[in-house]
């Protein structure tokens, strides 16, 4: 290969970008399946590589068409296809590699043995400049890119690999390779060697890809984690069971990010109108919105089946709040919507700031909203206990989790707002409640003006008790609920008996011009009791009396259009035959089985709600009102507003009671069939029990039996015995036998006397010998003693013997000492006398010597005196002083 | 898989783990010994050894036993099932939520959910996976077994019966080398569900029945190499220890990825005081 650069590629001869640059080479790797993140991968890449001065647009290039090509071939490798759904078996292997001067972009992917790609002569094709199909064409295109490509190919694994090197600006040697010269083709006969090892490899998922794709800071303060941090986080958190809040914890790391990320969200686009309130109340939605979409899964898995429809109760009270301001402010017209953009820089900015800031007291409000929706749901499932087939254990948790049990993320936030609650909202929640309790007075109102319409019309077979409710109940225990519900709307009702009796006293009287009072009472579902109607009554007809003269063509306007008969045989037809199922259920001898089934209950309840006569009495009303309205003025109006939104809204509810009822009654039978279930399978293991019970008795009867019929057959035998031959022959064998030992004993019994005399004989004989046994005794003693003494002498001797062998041993190893001794002394003796002989021998030498030396002297000093005798002729007379005295002579 | 406890008095009842007979799956493969309680014996005897699985005949001739006793070794092998478990599920994830244009009523701001790369996908999997090795870089290759049994299916019931029929051993061998290479196709950033079922149920087949050629197609030289790895670190089921120094030495291109990466885990995602899971010692299941 053309070489690169001033290194020399490390290895080709195995795959891997490693082998190509140098050994301070770092490798970047991913792993694809599909095509789908090419653009991400290159983002990241890019962003990672951008140090290294790299020319982009060539990494992205080359990055897109290595995984592009590698993709299409490996998808389909008989066909160049374009479609890129198709999710690979192998995966695309990436791997860009850099040193300090080049840069190396290498895919590695699997080919089909007679594919699309041929292997054959393609140096030569690339070359020459002559692709044979677009997968040629492309890494041609590739090496316009490239400064070198590399292919490598491996047969026997049908393995292919491109490599793209390119330069870094940096590179010493640029040198321009024409581009059939660029490429480097290997195939591998045998195993290729091993990659060699470069400084680090690096997945991709090793990379802070979070900062490394960051945008600048001005996109917003808030830093979250990596994604694959956020995904281990929350599985594990998960797993864990921690709480919503901690998961979402997880999120923002510190407060402080949280404060800055709150001030700096992207911008909202909100929808304001130029009422306050009405801004408020969307305000509120949307937080509502958004907050319920965070909990609607989690409420979702816990909620059961009972679903109360309040979405129905929450446009009525929309429009009854729509209704409120419109009669607070009639002549108020609603402007058309402005929109504002929160966030934006603009005057409105610290408008909108403080609208952020003040949305967090309307939180109260909004808080409230949702404390009065729940309590209108506790509302609507006490009417549905009332209709319920009997106590769902589900139904029953499920009450409990919204009244008694834990409180959700909502109920604490409301704990936090209702604490900082404004004093305005009190005014609104009140009314509220009382628009509660007046419906429930209402359809309570309702019961008895029926009951009185049965009166007059003479319908009425029941008593007139108070017991006769509308209501469809099927158990004991609604009775009660029942009961108690009207004890509560009693109590109500004497609270709230002046509003009442004013905004009844009004319609009453409106409508009782429209349709004449006894009519009126005929058809007003929601009237008073007896009392409070009998006063209405003289009310009303004073009121008749004055507006008789206005009104009386409206009268017959109404009166024709309304179909007043029809709707109070409607009511009656209902109210007959409640109060037949009534009377069935309180009358035991009539037949029960469609009062006691709620199945059927629910049903018939259903097509009484369905195809009964309320919903053409509901739908001839909204005529009738529809008719009037334009005519009516406007306090009539909004009674009648008033007076549909009621029907409609009573109308939901029952349509949604007798589906709650036929919901329960199916649940009720599923329980019943798995109960049976159960106990089925309990009488079968029981029945199973009883049966290997039974079987075990008649086995142990039957051993019993045989074992009676054996002992049986053994006393008849026995009893037989005597006569049978048999047993003669034992009988005389036995004799013979006991014959024989008789004979023996009596042989005994002789050897015995004799051997009993001879026995006093000796016993005889013994006395005599007792005195010399005596003697004998002491001899025997005496010998005895004797004899120890001897041993004890013998032993004494031996010890001496032993000791005296010691010593006699001992000894002799002495004298062997000795003669050694001796022989030494000899031996020593000797040396002493030679040494004394040479002694003597050296001294007589001495002694020699010193005469010879004497001699010596004396010539020496004759020869001395010769000398002064020369020198000095005169003095001969004197004797020398050196001569040597006597003593000395003689000793020599 | 050899274990040491084979009977159990009833006072041990108080260790055990209850486990309706029902919750088991047929070929399942059992990440602890399995005990029943027979009446007769007044004991729990020991019915499946870990790692090997029930038939559905079996669990038919068990179900009126009601429930299988398990020992409280089952703990240890709880955190490698759960990371198992976190795994599947990013590996399966797919973006919820619909494109928010940001305009309109309840609307916040523009939204689109993306799916997520396979670099992200990688790095989740490697801070769940990095936890379970031990601060030494060492793991105990029966949890292997446990861990991937919980992110790819279960091997098909006729390859794990032809495996036991013809050698348990083998058939052990052939689990613990292909979870081995599933979790080096996770460490080589190999974040596909697909295919790492295939993988680990091709290299199943490969190494039980001693074929040579695998069962997917067109594996290229680093899946050749997590192969040879494999059979070179648990060539039989009673290698007690894998340790990341395996790799250190090792010439192949995929032992120096591996290594890079277990050099990350050892920096920034292993514990100290993370406990070393064993099915040796007084709470395992095999005497050292």
């Amino acid at each position: 290969m053309r070489k690169l650069g001033t290194v020399e590629p490390r290895s080709l001869e195995s795959f891997g970008v490693s082998g190509v640059l140098g050994e301070d080479c770092q490798v970047f790797y991913d792993s694809l399946f599909t095509t789908k993140h090419i653009g991400r991968i290159s983002d990241l890449l890019s962003a990672r590589l951008q140090s290294s001065t790299m020319d982009e647009l060539r990494l992205r290039s080359l990055i897109l068409f290595s995984l592009m090509k590698s993709y299409r071939v490996q998808s389909n490798g008989k066909e160049w296809g374009t479609s890129t759904e198709e999710v690979l078996k192998e995966p695309m292997v990436l791997e860009v590699g850099i040193d300090a001067e080049k840069l190396a972009i290498g895919v590695s992917f699997a080919v089909q043995s007679d594919g699309y790609v041929q292997p054959k002569g393609l140096l030569d094709r690339l070359k020459k400049g002559q692709p044979s199909n677009e997968f040629e064409k492309i890494l041609l295109q590739t090496a316009e890119f490239s400064d070198r490509v590399v292919l490598r190919f491996q047969p026997s694994i049908s393995r292919i690999e491109i490599i793209s090197l390119v330069g870094l600006p940096n590179i010493t040697d640029r040198s321009q390779v024409s581009l059939p010269d660029r490429f480097h083709y290997i195939e591998f006969q045998t195993a290729p060697d091993h990659t060699p090892k470069p400084k680090s490899y690096v997945e991709l998922g090793d990379l802070d890809y979070l900062k490394l794709l960051k945008e600048d800071d001005s996109f917003g303060k808030h830093q979250p984690s990596a994604t694959g941090k956020l995904l281990a986080d929350q599985l594990q958190a998960g797993r864990s069971g921690a709480t919503k809040e901690e998961v979402e914890a997880l999120y923002d790391p510190s407060k402080e990010d949280k404060d800055e990320a709150k001030d700096s969200k992207p911008d909202k686009v909100t929808v304001r109108s130029k009422d306050r309130k009405d801004d408020d109340a969307k305000e509120k939605e949307a937080i509502k919105f958004a907050q319920s979409d965070a909990e609607k899964e989690a409420a979702a898995k816990a909620r059961e089946k009972i679903v109360i429809k309040a979405s129905e109760d929450e446009k009525a009270d929309s429009e009854d709040d729509q209704v409120k301001e419109k009669n607070k402010n009639p002549n108020k017209v609603f402007d058309d919507e402005e929109i504002v953009i929160k966030g934006a820089k603009s005057n409105t900015a610290t408008s909108a700031n403080e609208a952020i800031k003040v949305k967090g007291q309307k939180l109260g409000e909004v808080e409230n909203e949702e404390l009065r929706f729940s309590k209108e749901r506790q509302i609507a499932q006490s009417d549905a206990q009332k209709v319920k087939g009997g106590k769902n254990a589900v139904a029953q948790e499920e009450e409990e989790k919204h009244f008694d049990g834990e409180p959700s993320l909502n109920d604490k936030s409301k704990v936090k707002v209702q604490e900082g609650e404004d004093a305005g909202t009190d005014d609104e929640e009140d009314g509220d409640l009382k628009l509660k309790r007046r419906r429930r007075k209402k359809a309570n109102a309702s019961d008895s003006s029926e009951d009185e319409d049965l009166d007059e019309d003479g319908d009425d077979e029941g008593s007139d008790d108070g017991s006769k409710k509308t209501r469809v109940k099927s158990t004991a225990e609604s009775q009660d609920t029942d009961d108690e519900e009207d004890e509560e709307d009693e109590d109500d009702d004497e609270a709230d008996e002046d509003d009442d009796e004013d905004e009844e006293g009004e319609k009453t009287s409106v409508l009782g011009k429209l349709f004449g009072k006894k009519k009126l009472r005929k058809i007003w579902p929601f009237g008073k009791k007896q009392e409070e109607e009998e006063e209405d009554e003289e009310e009303d007809d004073d009121e008749d009396e004055e507006d008789s003269e206005e009104d009386s063509e409206d009268e017959d306007e109404d009166e024709d259009q309304v179909d007043g008969p029809q709707s109070s045989s409607a009511n009656r037809k209902m109210a007959q035959q409640t109060v037949e199922m009534e009377e069935e259920a309180s009358d035991p001898s009539k037949p029960s089985a469609p009062h006691g089934d709620p199945k059927e209950l629910a049903k018939n309840l259903e097509l009484m709600l369905e195809a009964g006569e309320l919903p053409k009495v509901v739908e001839n009303a909204t005529k009738t009102f529809e008719q009037i309205k334009a005519e009516a003025p406007p306090k009539m109006r909004k009674f009648m507003d008033g007076f549909l939104g009621d029907l409609t809204r009573e109308k939901a509810k029952l349509v949604e009671l007798s589906r709650q009822l036929s919901r329960a009654a199916r649940q009720r039978e599923i329980d019943f069939h798995n109960k049976e279930r159960v106990l089925e399978e309990e009488l079968k293991r029981r029945d199973e029990a009883m049966k290997s019970k039974d079987r075990d008795q008649q086995r142990m009867k039957d051993q019993l039996g045989q074992m009676t019929m054996n002992m049986e057959r053994v006393r008849s035998a026995a009893t037989s015995a005597a006569a049978d031959a048999q047993y003669k022959k034992k009988f005389n064998h036995m004799k013979s036998v006991l014959t024989q030992n008789q004979d023996e004993a009596t042989k005994l019994k002789r050897e015995l006397e004799v051997v009993k005399t001879k026995l006093n004989s000796a016993m005889s004989d013994k006395t005599a010998q007792n005195v010399n046994e005596l003697e004998h005794q002491t001899t025997k003693k005496n010998l005895e003693r004797i004899q120890k003494l001897l041993d004890e002498q013998k032993k004494v001797a031996l010890n001496h013997l032993q000791k005296f062998q010691d010593a006699e041993s001992k000894a002799k190893v002495a004298q062997l000492k000795v003669d050694e001794f001796k022989v030494k002394m000899d031996q020593v003796g000797k040396l002493i006398t030679e040494r004394k002989t040479q002694l003597e021998t050296a001294q007589k030498l001495a002694e020699a010597k010193e005469v010879e030396n004497i001699l010596l002297q004396k010539q020496v000093a004759e020869l001395q005196k010769d000398i002064v005798k020369l020198k000095n002729p005169d003095q001969s007379d004197f004797k020398d002083p050196e001569e040597p005295t006597s003593s000395e002579g003689n000793a020599a | 898989m050899e274990f040491s406890v084979k009977k159990m008095t009833r006072e041990t009842a108080t260790k055990l783990r209850r486990c309706p007979v029902e919750s088991i799956s047929p070929y399942a493969l059992m990440i602890c010994p399995v005990y029943v309680w027979f009446n007769r014996n007044k004991k729990f005897l020991a019915v499946k050894a870990p790692l090997d699985f029930f038939t559905p005949e079996e669990l038919a001739r068990y179900r009126e036993r009601q429930n299988f006793f398990m020992p409280e070794f089952v703990d240890q092998v709880v955190p490698f099932q759960s990371a198992g478990q976190s795994v599947k599920a990013v590996l399966s994830w797919v973006p919820k939520g619909e494109v928010r244009s940001g305009v309109g009523e309840g609307e916040l701001y523009p939204e689109v959910p993306l799916p997520i790369t396979p670099y992200e996908a990688s790095d989740a999997i490697l801070r769940i996976l990095g936890p379970l090795w031990t601060p030494g870089l060492t793991m105990e290759p029966f949890f292997l077994a446990a861990l991937v049994g919980e992110i790819c299916a279960p091997i098909p019931g006729e390859l794990l019966q032809i495996a036991r029929d013809r050698s348990i051993d083998g058939m052990e061998t052939a689990i613990l080398q292909s979870s081995f290479v599933v979790l080096m196709a996770l460490l080589m950033g190999r974040v596909h569900l697909p295919y790492l079922i295939a993988l680990r149920n091709g290299t199943f087949a490969q190494v039980s029945q001693g074929r040579a050629k695998l069962l997917f197609e067109a594996s290229g030289d680093e899946t050749l190499e997590m192969l040879q790895l494999a059979q070179e670190s648990l060539p039989h089921p009673r290698v007690q220890t894998l340790s990341g120094a395996f790799f250190r030495d090792r010439p192949e291109r995929v032992a120096h990825k591996i290594t890079d990466r277990l050099i990350r885990i050892e920096k920034e995602l292993v514990k100290e005081t993370t406990k070393v899971a064993s099915i040796f010692g007084p709470k395992g299941f095999c005497d050292a």
